[in-house]
């Protein structure tokens, strides 16, 4: 480093440069220290900043639970006038999709169960893709007491006077695999069947060979999801063109009153049913 | 879908608090042979983390500068979706390959303008357009639309007229934007009962932008989920009947090759989102829908922007997706 003189305007000298290059690079590295110093603190407080947000982030969500399950029993004990009278004529059957592990909790769905039945829903068609409700129906409908299958429902039981609730066990391979077998039974009826003529398939033909292999042919009016997922899990596709679908959360967390007001909201539908 | 009927909407669809998912290879596909049943410890609560909020204030900080959206979008020269920067909050790891909607609304919102149902119907058509350049941009493979629906052929004359009008003025801006976006078109439904002049304005369009490699768009028009299952059984007992398949052969994989869908690289749709505040799926892709995850918005079709996709794709990457941990078996249940 070459040295000069500079003129140093505080001492009134001529003091050498070598000095006033250090001077510069001791002020650079106070900079740089400062500098430092500010981006820790940025990182602590970006942290802390973090923390605060998920904090109230969560006692938000834990606010909102709160007030859900206040809620949820202010309607479950009648004190909201507009649920105490539902419309229950307009459910005429209900499908209940539950999440296959969710589904091992035969108690929490003989619980739902009679909550349907008290609010006076009469048919109910429970699915989940493994088919474990199948497996346990007997458990579940002895348990239950007043419920019988659907199809040891006669036709001449009217709906009105009946005093138990008809229900129907679904599983996956009643949805699509059925189909599948419907189309073969639909091959064998028009297509190998000699000379008959060969149809154009209708919805009327597939309900027909639907009805053939087993298949309830009743579409839901309403869809109450229980699970993680907002789908219905593969729930048999023929019968839900419209029906109404309502995801209601993890069967462990279900509520009277939510149950309630998903049925009530439901009956304030108007339907058009695509026409 | 353009021309659902007007119904009372229901209250609003109140969300539980999200679940925080894992990430995994998105794939729509899902087949009887396939098991993805990975379960995610639920996290009750949102859960956002720390390097995003970095890529928040990046984001909003690029967003601010000018000229930005015009630079993305120039004839030819389409940044790829793995160049876009995404919004704040989504992750492209998480992007659904397959997006399906139902445009409900269009006549409630005119009625609600007053204004003329038509005006609704063009304002849906507006959103759609824009609604597939978002897609596009984002990194969506394969965005399907319920247009038209077998059930909306008893609507007035004039209303089901002005909708064929529309549709052919719609494919022309779609066949234009597809040519400067990349992106495919294909029609799904019961074409014979369309007017000529639109089958042949579709069948150009298609031809047209068939070499394309971007988003795969397909307008479904005079659709209906039934039909689509009915024309399957069709179509399957004659090959039986050629002998091109054995009966045997019909099984639900055979099936799900044979639906209209199956022309898409991903046939069944991640994320349907139908607007309106209805909770149903209308005969709209009966067979695809099943472990597709659903998202009602109360919003009519026409306002469904950019801000409310997002709000979509973001509530679809914070669930969790588990295609039913279902594994074929030949056991009866």
């Amino acid at each position: 480093m070459s040295i000069y003189h500079v003129y140093d305007l505080n001492r009134g000298l001529n003091v050498p440069k070598r000095r006033t290059n250090c001077r510069i690079m001791g002020l650079g590295a106070e900079v740089q220290k400062v500098l430092h110093w500010i981006a820790q603190s940025g990182k602590i407080g970006l942290c802390l900043l973090w923390i605060i947000l998920h904090l109230i982030i969560g006692i938000w969500y834990f606010a909102v639970d709160i007030v859900r399950a206040i809620e949820s029993y202010l309607i479950s004990s009648g004190l909201f006038k507009r649920y105490k009278a539902l419309d229950i004529s307009k459910v005429r059957y209900l499908a209940i999709v539950i999440d296959s592990e969710e589904a091992r909790q035969t108690s929490k769905i003989i619980e739902l169960l009679r909550w349907l039945a008290a609010i006076g829903i009469k048919s109910v068609c429970l699915y989940d893709p493994d088919g474990v409700m199948k497996k346990f129906k007997e458990a579940i409908m002895a348990r239950l007491g007043d419920a019988k299958l659907s199809e040891e429902v006669t036709v001449n039981d009217p709906l009105l006077d009946q005093k138990f609730i008809a229900l129907e066990f679904v599983s996956f391979l009643d949805g699509k695999e059925a189909v599948a077998k419907a189309a073969n039974l639909l091959f064998d009826k028009y297509y190998l069947a000699g000379d008959q003529e060969k149809p154009i398939f209708t919805e009327s033909i597939m309900v027909e060979a639907l009805k053939a292999i087993g298949c309830v042919e009743t579409e839901p009016d309403l869809m109450l999801v229980y699970g993680p997922t907002r789908c219905h899990l593969g729930f048999p596709a023929w019968r839900i063109r419209y029906t109404e679908i309502v995801h209601m959360g993890r069967l462990k967390t279900m509520k009277c009153g939510s149950l309630i007001k998903a049925i009530h909201k439901f009956t304030m539908v108007r339907q058009n049913y695509g026409t | 879908m353009l021309s659902l009927p007007f119904s009372c909407p229901p209250p609003k669809n109140t969300l539980s608090p999200f679940q925080k998912k894992p990430f995994s290879p998105s794939s729509s596909s899902v087949t009887c042979d396939r098991a993805i049943g990975k379960r995610n410890k639920s996290n009750s609560y949102l859960s956002i983390s720390l390097p995003k909020l970095s890529k928040v204030l990046v984001s909003e900080a690029s967003n601010a500068m000018p000229g930005d959206e015009e630079k993305e979008i120039s004839a030819g020269t389409m940044d790829s979706p793995e160049e876009v920067e995404l919004p704040a909050g989504l992750r492209r790891e998480l992007m659904p390959n397959h997006v399906a909607v139902i445009m409900d609304g269009n006549r409630r919102w005119a009625l609600e303008r007053g204004l003329p149902v038509e005006q609704g119907h063009r304002a849906g058509g507006q959103a759609m357009t824009e609604l597939t350049r978002l897609c596009s941009k984002w990194g969506v493979k394969v965005l399907t639309v319920f247009a038209f629906s077998t059930e909306n052929w008893i609507r007035p004359k004039e209303e089901v007229d002005f909708l064929m009008m529309l549709f052919e003025e719609v494919t022309k801006t779609f066949s234009e934007e597809g040519a400067r976006l990349n992106f495919r078109l294909s029609v799904i439904g019961d074409k014979s009962k369309l007017p000529k002049s639109l089958n042949q304005i579709l069948a150009r369009a298609e031809q047209a932008l068939k070499a394309n490699s971007g988003l795969h768009a397909v307008i479904a028009l005079n659709y209906s989920g039934r039909y689509d299952i009915l024309q399957v059984c069709q179509k399957v007992a004659n090959h039986v009947k050629d002998g091109l398949i054995q009966p045997e052969d019909i099984t639900q994989s055979m099936f799900e090759e044979q639906l209209e869908t199956t022309g898409t690289k991903y046939p069944n749709p991640d994320l349907l989102i139908r607007t309106s505040g209805e909770h149903r799926i209308s005969n709209f892709m009966l067979w695809q829908l099943a472990y597709t995850e659903l998202y009602f918005v109360e919003k009519m079709f026409p306002d469904f922007g950019e801000t409310d996709l997002i709000e979509a794709l973001s509530s679809f990457q914070q669930r969790q997706r588990r295609y039913g941990g279902y594994k074929y078996s030949t056991s009866t249940n």
